[in-house]
């Protein structure tokens, strides 16, 4: 049975086109334009002896000098060397900021500390967020992790999502609702695992195409990234000196969470995977629901991207800001949800976002999945 | 027959073909287009990236109303009819074509006040020359794949280029702003590739051993 | 009227559909018999110039079908086997669009419509949506289609599929009625539906015509070849296996058998009148014929 559900899946020539437009353009997109520079060249490892890890006092003040130099002309930067002697400069500098904003912050912090009443909901935030704070370790600081931007890519941006969602949808939408239009639903409801097993064993093989579609995609994306840096150096740097990358608001700079970048992707990998399953049991749901997979590809379809449009028009206000805060696009953005402090107050205490929307997507996944075994189990057989 | 007197039949054809095609088609495809105007209007959306966005989808959904009779199983009936299968395909195909190209060109026109750079010839090539490409590709995908499997497909791809653009602000920048030959050379390709693809259908839909294949595994 | 089939062949990947078929058709009915998979199908929509020969030609009065184009299609009425409907038209809606289709001008379709309305019995539920159809009624719909253009040829497969016994009769007479000026050529693995009204039955088997002849000149041939004996639970095991057996029957005396066969199967068998599914029977080699 489970091999056969899988067979239906995996047999469909549409999924196939889709896939190899998808890689094509990952490819591609980068390619022709890359988002930033791959700082892979001999002359950052040189720099990174010098400049590299959290910064000091007295890096910041050597990269300004050096920076001053090259602005008021005494020194020609025309070498590519010097050109990129003078961006780790740079970017020396900014992580000198960065620091002191966070030292600003957390002076403040326990600013608020002092003032608030100790049981109220305010105190109870800053001072988690201060904790938090404290505990991050001179997470600032020059580090060669531009292959991590790349891996990032495909987990953070809009087209990730676009891109497995896509496919999911596509190879989704017709595990129940073909058994309707090709008529073969009666047949399966009479027969005798036709109406609990083969929900579980259609479930399974759904679960199996977004798992080998997630690790191929992922797969490509690496082998994409090593051509392109020829390694994954950087994997202990913090998180907080990842870079942005295809859109340059996307920066972790300001994040709480005290993490190596290998962490962090591991984490981000695995509810990325968590929200495409999530996402994939409202497809089948719909699937089931509406008995025709154009209108649950166009309804799931919508479900994930008029949040993005509410975000885009400007409509997060209100009600509609939990609405773009609390969706699938942003689950499956996963590494976006770790960009900064965010919590949510839950009966007076302070949860933080990313625990409180993978908790919120757990139910409703759950939920869900019942509610497709209720659906198939008690329907009457129309027409 | 000439090839103009054939077109000028193919064109009366059309009128007939109205009352085939469903009414929630053609407000759904107004709707979707008034939508794109407001969103356009009162949000921070760029209106040559909606131009772009809708052009193709009610060629799409037109596409469903063009193979009506092959999916409600009638293409064996049309095809001994004096006006055959294929002349009633392309008569709707006409008739599809040209409701999407009005829409377009009323949203166009009603950009203009929103957008200082481009002309209107300009905002014309920027969103026609994707157009012909596309739906040269949605009539490939349509002649080989059932009627929801084609449309999911198509839509696919598309939400791919469109997540392309999204995402990448140099593709983007790149694409409003070509050169003008270049619109054009995409827009020949986009043209020729629509002409094979409609020379293709023709030949199809003419006999019912071609008529009738479609991919048995989408 | 002459519609002449020059060797006609149609072979696909795998299989010969019809090879080498040769005839002459004019004025009348032809019934076109033979099990499943005979290319009943395959020759009809040749016919019908849907699907090409793979060689081999057909004459409408001289001039090569393919050649003729829409004058051929214009005086073409064709049904064929499965068929769908646009769902949410009319039966009016569904007849003005084919009318239209069939190049009827729009007062000159107004009236034939209502014709063939009342020739198949649906003129009550011409304000119906066809989505609501039973299966007979779908047939009745699509036979009235094919009639819309008054057409010279009408090719009809299958066409009593679904229809019950009494739609069944109406439909044979129908069919008869308006034979008169025209070649109507129907397909059927239900020899009932065809015993009265066909001017010939053309048999075909594995693509090819084995048999074609009258139904009084078919039963000739079968003349000394059908038996009636009655045996016992025993003897019906062996008997079938070597002889064609059609029906059946369990009796209180034994089971009486009907048989057959060139020869006397058994010295106490008599000989009976044939039928049309004894001729079935012998051409077919099949166990159960078309029961009705």
């Amino acid at each position: 049975m489970y091999s056969n559900e899988c067979y239906k899946i995996f047999t469909r020539k549409s999924i196939y086109i889709v896939l190899f437009f998808v890689i094509l353009t990952m490819y591609y997109g980068d390619l022709i334009y890359p988002g930033d520079m791959p700082m892979n060249e001999g002359v950052y490892e040189e720099l990174h002896e010098a400049w590299g890890g959290p910064v000091t006092d007295e890096k910041i003040a050597l990269a300004r000098e050096e920076m001053g130099l090259s602005d008021s002309g005494e020194k020609a930067s025309a070498s590519f060397e010097d050109m990129a002697a003078a961006e780790v400069h740079f970017m020396v500098a900014i992580a000198g900021m960065n620091r002191d904003r966070l030292n600003e912050r957390i002076e403040n912090l326990s600013g608020e500390l002092a003032h608030l009443s100790s049981g109220s909901y305010e105190y109870r935030v800053a001072s988690k967020e201060w904790s938090m704070l404290q505990e991050l370790n001179e997470p600032h600081g020059f580090f060669l992790i531009r292959a991590w931007r790349g891996m990032f890519d495909f987990i953070e941006p809009v087209s990730g999502v676009i891109f497995l969602s896509t496919l999911i949808l596509l190879g989704l939408t017709p595990v129940f609702a073909d058994e309707y239009t090709k008529r073969t639903a009666d047949l399966i409801l009479a027969t005798k695992h036709g109406k609990r097993r083969i929900v579980s064993v259609k479930i399974m093989a759904a679960i199996t195409y977004i798992f080998v579609l997630f690790i191929l995609l992922h797969f490509v994306n690496l082998v994409f990234q090593w051509g392109k840096f020829g390694g994954f150096q950087g994997w202990n740097a913090p998180i907080q000196s990842l870079p942005g990358g295809l859109s340059i608001d996307l920066l972790y700079e300001q994040s709480p969470y005290g993490w190596e970048v290998w962490q962090f992707f591991i984490l981000s990998f695995t509810i990325q995977f968590f929200a495409c399953v999530a996402f994939g049991i409202l497809v089948l749901f719909l699937s089931v629901v509406w008995k025709n997979s154009m209108i649950a590809f166009f309804i799931s379809g919508a479900l994930l991207g008029i949040p993005f449009m509410i975000q885009q028009i400007g409509l997060n206000r209100g009600a509609f800001q939990y609405v773009s805060s609390f969706n699938y696009s942003e689950l499956m953005k996963a590494a976006t949800l770790f960009e900064q402090f965010k919590v949510y107050n839950v009966l007076g205490y302070p949860i933080l976002y990313p625990p409180l929307i993978l908790g919120i997507f757990l139910v409703l996944t759950s939920v869900l999945t019942y509610l497709i075994y209720y659906r198939f189990r008690y329907q009457q057989v129309v027409n | 027959m000439t090839l103009l007197e054939r077109f000028i039949q193919i064109v009366k054809r059309s009128t007939e073909e109205v009352s085939v095609v469903s009414k929630s088609y053609w407000i759904t495809s107004m709707v979707l287009f008034l939508v794109g105007y407001f969103l356009t209007n009162y949000g921070a959306y760029n209106p040559l990236f909606t131009l772009v966005l809708l052009a193709p989808i009610p060629f799409i959904f037109g596409l469903l109303e063009v193979f009506k009779g092959r999916e409600q199983g009638l293409l064996e009936m049309e095809m001994a009819c004096k006006f055959s299968a294929h002349e009633i395909i392309l008569a709707r195909l006409f008739l599809v074509g040209m409701y999407n190209i009005t829409l377009n060109s009323l949203l166009a026109v009603s950009f203009v006040p929103l957008v200082d750079s481009t002309t209107i010839w300009e905002m014309f090539l920027i969103w026609f020359t994707p157009f012909t490409i596309f739906a040269a590709l949605a009539l490939a995908l349509s002649m080989r794949f059932r009627g929801t499997v084609f449309v999911t497909t198509f839509f696919s791809l598309w939400l791919i280029f469109i997540g392309l653009l999204l995402n990448h602000h140099a593709w983007t920048a790149h694409f409003f702003n070509a050169n003008t030959v270049m619109y054009f050379l995409l827009m020949g390709v986009g043209m020729l590739l629509l002409a094979i693809q409609v020379r293709m259908l023709i030949r199809k839909y003419s006999t019912y051993e071609e008529g009738r294949t479609l991919e048995a595994n989408y | 009227m002459r519609l002449t089939i020059e060797n006609l062949s149609k072979e696909y990947k795998e299989k010969k559909a019809v090879c080498g078929f040769s005839g002459e058709l004019t004025d009348g009915v032809y019934a076109l018999l033979g099990p499943n998979g005979a290319g009943k199908t395959t020759l009809m929509r040749m016919l019908a110039d849907i699907l090409k020969p793979s060689s081999g030609r057909i004459l409408y009065n001289g001039r090569d079908i393919s050649l003729m184009g829409d004058d051929y299609r214009d005086i073409l009425g064709y049904l064929p086997q499965e068929f769908g409907l646009y769902k949410n038209f009319t039966t009016e809606r569904f007849l003005m669009y084919f009318a239209s289709l069939k190049g009827l001008d729009k007062n000159q379709a107004k009236s034939r419509v209502n014709e063939v309305l009342a020739l198949v019995n649906l003129t009550e539920e011409r304000k119906r949506k066809t989505g609501t159809f039973s299966g007979g009624m779908k047939r009745r719909l699509g036979i009235a289609q094919a009639l819309l253009n008054d057409p010279k040829i009408l090719i009809v497969d299958e066409p009593t599929a679904g229809l019950d016994p009494k739609e069944r009769i109406r439909f044979r007479n129908l069919l008869s009625e308006i034979s008169g000026e025209r070649i109507v050529l129907l397909s059927t693995h239900i020899v009932s539906d065809i015993e009265y009204i066909a001017k010939e039955i053309l048999l075909l088997k594995e693509g090819e015509l084995i048999q074609r002849n009258d139904v009084e000149g078919l039963l000739e041939l079968m003349g000394g070849k059908v038996w009636k004996v009655t045996v016992t639970q025993e003897e019906l095991g062996s008997l079938q296996k070597t002889f064609k057996v059609g029906n059946i029957h369990r009796k209180a005396s034994g089971i009486e058998l009907r048989i057959v066969s060139g020869d006397r199967p058994l010295p106490n068998a008599t000989e009976v009148q044939p039928s049309l599914e004894d001729v079935y029977l012998y051409y077919f080699d099949e166990e159960a014929v078309g029961v009705v």
